[in-house]
């Protein structure tokens, strides 16, 4: 069977088709990919070494990354992050924002990690 | 390069008794301009390919399937391949972490492939490279009656096959790719061989994987056992769909042969 082993020029799509319209190759001949590639081609066509994207990769963060980064908590243990119930940090940051809008005192009293009882909530 | 008589898919073999416009000689534009938003029927029968989902690939898996699979952590962002940007939901703490409602359209998209190359009668050839998942992609191969190479991969056995196998060779019909670089982070050669040899390519490209040559990529982490037996799942499941359905047309068309004949 007539085939173009260039494979860097276009894909394997436009190869065939090229084939067929040059009259190269039989349309009963067509490869099996050919009607499956025409009904659903790829969701995007990548050519070969094209130049990249002009994208720029954003950061995610959290409300909460303010609060993880203000305050030590190497003092709390691990956990999984599978868990899908609320875990120990889940519970600090409910209190803090609970106590977001009082005076800065209180809040070194909240969070003294050492006598919270976690188990209680 | 396929024996001939092999290389037809089941649905041609159908689609003689269906109007000649569907798959005849001057059909190639015809066929791109097939609408896929309503089915076509004919004869009473949907033509598969003119159906968005025909076997229901859709509601094989969510959005929460592939986060608790840990598809959407990638590598950091130092080895970050430009190209992937786009699949990119962005960085968190320097870990590149994927667009899974990007991931999830090309995933359906490559099962979708995966099933109509199933029902046609093809030839599906799992790989996979990072040694962890060998025995998973291996495992799953058996299982849904194809075929799967996890180890050194010699050249030429596509682009030679004739003479490293001594006779003529049929070659598979698609490629998938569990993890498109080889155990020196460079790009798995069977790739660029498959598009030498015409053959479409699936490819789970993760942020530090390049998606040149691949025909359709599927952006996700291709280190995680989770995922990998995700995705290993989830293309059973499909080619398993796609064998079911192809046995059902073949048991319709020797029932009407018998009828023709009796």
């Amino acid at each position: 069977m007539a085939s173009s082993r260039l494979e860097k020029i276009g894909n394997i799509y436009t190869r065939v088709s090229g084939l067929i319209r040059a009259g190269a190759l039989k349309w009963e001949d067509r490869p099996l990919f050919y009607d499956i590639y025409t009904a659903f081609p790829p969701l995007k066509e990548h050519k070969y070494k094209e130049d990249p994207p002009n994208i720029k990769l954003r950061n995610i963060f959290y409300e909460e990354d303010k609060e993880r980064a203000s305050k030590d908590y190497s003092n709390m243990l691990a956990f999984d992050m599978n868990e899908k119930k609320p875990v120990r940090t889940d519970y600090v940051f409910k209190q803090h924002k609970a106590f977001e809008s009082k005076p800065a005192k209180e809040e070194s009293k909240l969070f003294d990690l050492k006598n919270l009882d976690f188990n209680k909530e | 390069m396929l024996p001939k008589a092999n290389a037809y898919g089941l649905f041609r073999i159908i689609s003689n008794n269906l109007p000649k416009r569907f798959f005849s000689s001057a059909a190639v534009s015809e066929i791109k301009e097939l609408e896929l938003d309503t089915p076509k029927i004919v004869n009473g029968r949907v033509n598969p390919l003119t159906h968005p989902d025909y076997f229901n690939v859709g509601n094989l898996f969510t959005v929460r399937d592939l986060l608790e699979a840990r598809v959407h952590f990638g590598h950091k962002v130092g080895s970050l391949n430009d190209r992937m940007k786009p699949y990119l939901f962005g960085s968190r703490l320097d870990f590149t972490i994927f667009d899974l409602e990007q991931t999830k359209e090309h995933l359906q998209r490559a099962l979708n492939v995966a099933a109509h190359t199933a029902m046609q009668g093809g030839i599906i050839l799992f790989f996979c490279r990072s040694s962890i998942n060998a025995h998973t992609v291996e495992k799953t191969a058996l299982e849904c009656g194809e075929f799967a190479h996890t180890r050194y991969w010699r050249g030429g056995t596509f682009t030679n096959s004739k003479v490293q196998f001594k006779a003529v060779t049929r070659l598979p019909d698609l490629c998938i790719f569990l993890n498109t670089l080889n155990n020196v982070m460079l790009q798995h050669t069977a790739i660029r061989d498959s598009a030498k040899m015409n053959i479409p390519t699936i490819g789970v490209v993760d942020s530090n994987c390049s998606p040149d040559l691949l025909t359709y990529v599927v952006p996700g982490n291709d280190d995680s056992p989770a995922s990998i037996e995700l995705y290993c799942k989830l293309f059973k499941e499909a080619i398993l769909r796609g064998k079911a359905k192809r046995k059902e047309f073949i048991e319709e068309l020797e029932a009407l042969e018998k009828e023709q004949a009796s």
